[in-house]
């Protein structure tokens, strides 16, 4: 046995193993005689085995089939090496952890089933190393028998075969590919030939070209493909040398095919180098190009018909060399270039005709169709007679034989009236621009924002002018692109609304609306863009609809004064409405004593919150301002922080909300005898309109309480002297009754004092209503209510009010009728009654009152044969002038009279 | 002019007459004593309730309404009956008040007078 098995192959290792088996099947045929004739050590085969395997540069390992699990019972250093485990990680554990993710499971399968059937087997897996990198394992597994036959061990050896194995890949790859380039390029016809210029690979395009097939060509010379007359010149082996010369050449040429025709290549012949660098045959590809080679010369002969069709077109068609040069123009291109002789401008660098940016803009052009491209763009060149136009310019290149571009057609067109156009519609745009910009109208063009529901929830400015700037008081160019509720938060929403409406109903609409956030009032129209789109046209109004506001004002404050009301109320009335048409928080009337200090306020009129001034003041407690309240000037505050007279105190006036203010003064006999004032806790520019209407209502009220004082004052004097006159009356009634107490005819004394009785009885009745009116049936109830008990007359008559006149004169009278009934008519005894009726009659055209006094159920009556006193009375009549007619029917007296309705009534 | 009663015998009743205009004061007194009675005048509200207060035998207060003062007319009466409840009550006046604002038990005679009226009003109360 030969112990120095480090420096073995495998397979001479391997050949060692068998030869080991080999042995050990002999030793067993021939039993033990074979084992004492071999005359070994008493080292056994096993620890040969292991003394092998040890001391191998090739990794290997011995497992023990009888164990558990197979597990390794001997490896060698070089399995270590290649796996990187340590000893102990390996003896006694199954070599499967060897496997890892990369192992190929159908590979594991193999192994698995050359282990149970105890086969040898060699089989590349991948397998991985400690530190988990995969490494392609060349392995080969054997069983181990002994003498017996039986299974004693597993042998494995390990090669790394990963570097190999990818180089065989990537070889692999390559030859593949190349394989495919080669067999598809149909286009292209490949053909390999050897040194010597024998065909050793012929490609489907050559076949399809050339028409031979690689087997016909294969081992032939290339130069069956060469031209009569280029076999002739030897063209074959002047392109070889060439190539070996410079590395390749370009084959371009007519090329022999199969049936004897032609065909024009296009292509190269480079070396075919091996692996390993030599040079070993040539390689030869080409397209056919015939086609194109006879179009191209077909080209040239269509070149003339082309001519006639350039003519025809109105376009400015050039033909130039790769420099820019002009070779030539169309006869259109000629007249709308106002050329009159071409050989002229030929030759002349065509970049040149262009001005300023054009020229710049013709050679990058140029540059791109040089490259290939196609160039493009406009500008400005003058005709030849000097006319400016203006020209779309296309700049492609002409491709030569060999496709690379060999010259560059121009192509201009007369864009003059179209550019002519485009600055007109600028101009016009901006003509339009300019009016939407100088209309003093506001003008907004809006374009409706739908919610995720689709109702319209706001809307975008999508253009202002600058009158909207104006009329709002704002940039104009601060809100395009920005919603209306973005720009004027907490805005009505009648203003989003409307708008909307205008969109979704296609109608258009005009309003009056107010934007409370900038106290100012609009007035419009609406109507629609479509589209989602609508304008708006409108004008401020904030001027008019406060105007209106004070107008109406106004004429409610001169109705609230029609009705008497106290001056009080007059007062509360004024400051109310001030209130309300101005939009302010406080208006209160204060009254300036006599001393020209104090000052005081019985009630004002506030808005909610704000606090009441209703108090005692010192008019020098109000600051700089009180001395022209004093001499009678109207104080106008707009900013009591602004204002040096405020200034100092304006935390005080602040305190109590008034951050503006306006007082009015009311003057009375070159005094100021009150204030009117007007609060409100924001500042505010008060206008001349405002401060007008202000001090407007603050004269009617002074008028208004001057009247109401007057009033008052009249009324006290009448009762004054409605009293005097009462007390006068009882003294004369008194005086009377003392200076005739002796005289023992009472009847006179009696009448005298009835009558004068009944004269005060009117006075009340006048005193009553003002000295204005009585009415007829209370003074005909009065005066009988003296003479009789009611049931004992009827009073019948529609409502008349009585004149002063009328009514002390128709009391006096109706006291005699009374008097002389209750004397000698019917109201003489216990029955008997007087009906006292009265109407409106139209007799002689005018109306007039009449009454009729009529007496029944009394003693039958005569007529007197002295008229008294009370008869003279009672035949004055109504109002004096007579018309009475006294009847004595035996039933009773009766009296009728009658007086024209306007004199009974006359104040 | 005015009978009176011959001293000692039974005191007559006392009326407080209240009139500032000084004729319709003496009318005003003439038709106390008609009615058999002793009249004081007194011309202010103040001096009326002075003399209410300063003594006893009062039975009568004729009072016109439309003395001036500070309280007045029916304020002044219904404080009298207020404050001394038996004390009968005969008004006159310009204007006669609302029967309600009239004291109860309260008589009111109108100007001009009404002799019988007003003397027969003052006998009953002071009867």
């Amino acid at each position: 046995m030969n112990n120095d098995l480090h420096g073995l192959s495998r397979e001479e290792l391997e050949a060692e193993v068998l030869r080991l088996r080999a042995e050990r099947g002999e030793r067993t045929a021939h039993g033990a005689e074979a084992f004492s004739r071999r005359d070994h050590s008493p080292v056994s085969d096993a620890d040969v085995l292991f003394s092998a395997v040890d001391k191998t540069g090739l990794p290997m390992i011995l497992t023990d089939p009888n164990q558990d699990d197979d597990p390794i019972v001997f490896t060698n250093r070089a399995f270590l090496d290649l796996t990187g485990y340590g000893i102990d990680e390996v003896v006694g554990r199954n070599c499967r952890f060897l496997q890892g993710p990369a192992t190929e499971p159908n590979h594991v399968d193999e192994i698995r089933a050359a282990l149970r059937d105890n086969r040898d087997l060699t089989i590349e897996i991948t397998n991985h190393r400690r530190d988990g990198t995969p490494f392609v394992n060349a392995l080969f597994i054997g069983p181990v028998f002994d003498g017996e036959g039986r299974l004693r061990y597993r042998f494995g050896s390990q090669i790394d075969v990963t570097e190999a194995h990818r180089n065989r890949r990537r070889l692999a790859e390559s030859e593949a590919r190349q394989r495919a380039i080669f067999d598809s390029a149909s286009e292209m016809a490949i053909v390999v030939t050897d040194t010597a210029g024998k065909v050793t690979d012929w490609n489907v395009g050559a076949e399809r070209i050339l028409g031979w097939s690689a087997e016909e060509m294969r081992g032939q010379t290339v130069e069956r493909i060469f031209t009569p007359e280029d076999r002739a010149a030897g063209r074959a082996r002047q392109e070889m040398a060439l190539v070996l010369d410079e590395g390749h050449a370009k084959d371009v040429r007519w090329h022999l095919r199969k049936d004897g025709g032609r065909f024009y290549a296009v292509g190269d012949m480079t070396s075919l180098r091996g692996l390993d660098g030599t040079h070993q045959g040539f390689v030869k590809a080409f397209s056919d190009r015939t086609q194109e080679r006879n179009a191209a010369t077909k080209e040239q002969a269509d070149a003339e018909f082309m001519r006639s069709v350039l003519a025809s077109s109105a376009d400015c068609i050039k033909v130039l060399d790769l420099d820019g040069g002009l070779t030539f123009m169309s006869e259109g291109g000629q007249k709308v270039m106002e050329v009159s002789d071409f050989n002229h401008i030929k030759g002349c660098p065509w970049p040149s005709f262009w001005q300023g940016q054009g020229n710049a803009d013709a050679l990058a052009a140029l540059a791109t169709a040089r490259d290939g491209g196609i160039g493009h763009f406009q500008g400005g060149a003058d005709t030849f007679l000097g006319n400016a136009k203006w020209w779309d310019v296309q700049v492609t290149p002409i491709f030569g034989a060999d496709g690379r571009p060999e010259r560059i057609l121009s192509v201009s067109r007369d864009i003059t009236e179209r550019k002519t156009f485009e600055e007109r519609l600028a101009a016009s745009e901006a003509h339009w621009r300019d009016l939407f910009e100088r209309l003093s109208e506001g003008f907004i063009v809006g374009e409706v924002v739908r919610d995720p529901a689709g109702r319209v929830a706001d809307w975008r400015y999508v253009d202002v002018n600058s009158a909207w700037g104006r009329l709002v008081g704002m940039a104009s160019d601060s809100v395009v692109g920005r919603t209306i509720r973005e720009v004027f938060p907490g805005i009505e929403d009648a203003w989003v609304d409307e708008f909307a409406d205008v969109v979704e109903t296609g109608e258009p609409v005009t309003f009056v609306r107010q934007v409370g956030t900038l106290a100012r009032w609009y007035e419009g129209r609406a109507f629609p863009l479509g589209s989602e789109r609508f304008a708006v046209i409108f004008l401020e109004v904030t001027e008019r609809m406060q105007a209106d506001a004070r107008r109406s004002g106004l004429l409610e404050f001169g109705e609230r004064l029609r009705s008497a009301i106290g001056t009080d109320a007059i007062a509360m009335a004024a400051a109310a409405i001030l209130g309300r048409v101005l939009g302010v928080g406080r208006v209160g009337y204060g009254t300036v004593g006599s001393d020209g200090e104090s000052f005081v306020v019985e009630e004002d009129w506030t808005a909610a919150g704000f606090p009441t001034l209703a108090g005692r003041y010192r008019m020098d407690d109000y600051g700089l301002y009180a001395e022209d309240l004093r001499q009678g000037r109207t104080v106008v505050i707009g900013d009591v922080r602004e204002d040096p007279r405020t200034a100092a105190s304006a935390v005080t006036l602040e305190a109590v909300y008034a951050r503006t203010l306006v007082n009015v003064p009311i003057v009375e006999k070159c005094r100021t005898v009150a204030v009117l004032y007007v609060n409100d806790d924001r500042p505010r520019s008060w206008g001349e309109p405002e401060v007008a209407f202000i001090r407007q209502i603050a004269e009617l009220t002074r008028q208004a309480v001057e009247r109401r004082r007057a009033e008052e004052r009249q009324d006290l004097l009448n009762h004054e002297l409605s009293h005097r006159l009462k007390n006068t009356m009882a003294m004369v009634v008194s005086i009377a009754h003392q200076t005739l107490r002796s005289v023992s005819e009472r009847g006179p004394v009696e009448a005298f004092e009835k009558r004068i009785q009944a004269l005060a009885s009117a006075h009340d009745l006048l005193l009553r209503k003002d000295w204005t009116a009585a009415d007829l049936r209370s003074v005909c109830r009065e005066v009988l209510g003296n003479a009789a008990e009611a049931r004992r007359f009827t009073l019948d008559g529609p409502d008349v009010a009585l004149g002063p006149s009328a009514a002390l004169s128709a009391s006096l009278l109706l006291h005699e009728l009374a008097t002389n009934a209750a004397k000698y008519g019917s109201l003489s005894g216990e029955e008997g009654e007087v009906e006292v009726r009265w109407w409106i009659d139209g007799d002689a055209g005018e109306p007039g009152l009449v009454l009729r006094w009529r007496e029944h159920g009394g003693p039958p009556v005569v007529a007197p044969t002295r008229r008294g006193f009370g008869s003279r009375l009672i035949r004055t009549g109504l109002v004096g002038t007579g018309e009475v007619d006294v009847t004595y029917h035996t039933a009773g007296l009766v009296a009728a009279m009658r007086a024209p309705l306007v004199e009974v009534q006359r104040l | 002019m005015t009978a009176r009663q011959p001293d000692g015998a039974n005191p007559k009743p006392v009326v407080l007459v209240l009139q500032d205009e000084p004729i319709l004061a003496g009318i005003m007194r003439d038709f106390v004593e008609e009615a058999g009675c002793d009249a004081v005048v007194v011309r202010t509200a103040e001096a009326a309730v002075r003399t209410l207060e300063g003594r006893t035998d009062i039975r009568v207060v004729f009072a016109d309404l439309d003395v001036r003062g500070s309280t007045t007319g029916l304020k002044l009466v219904a404080m009298i009956r207020d404050r001394w409840p038996p004390i009968e009550l005969v008004l006159t006046g310009a204007l006669a008040p609302d029967i309600d604002a009239i004291p109860a038990r309260g008589v009111f005679c109108d100007k001009p007078f009404r002799e019988n009226k007003v003397t027969s009003a003052i006998r009953g109360f002071a009867a």
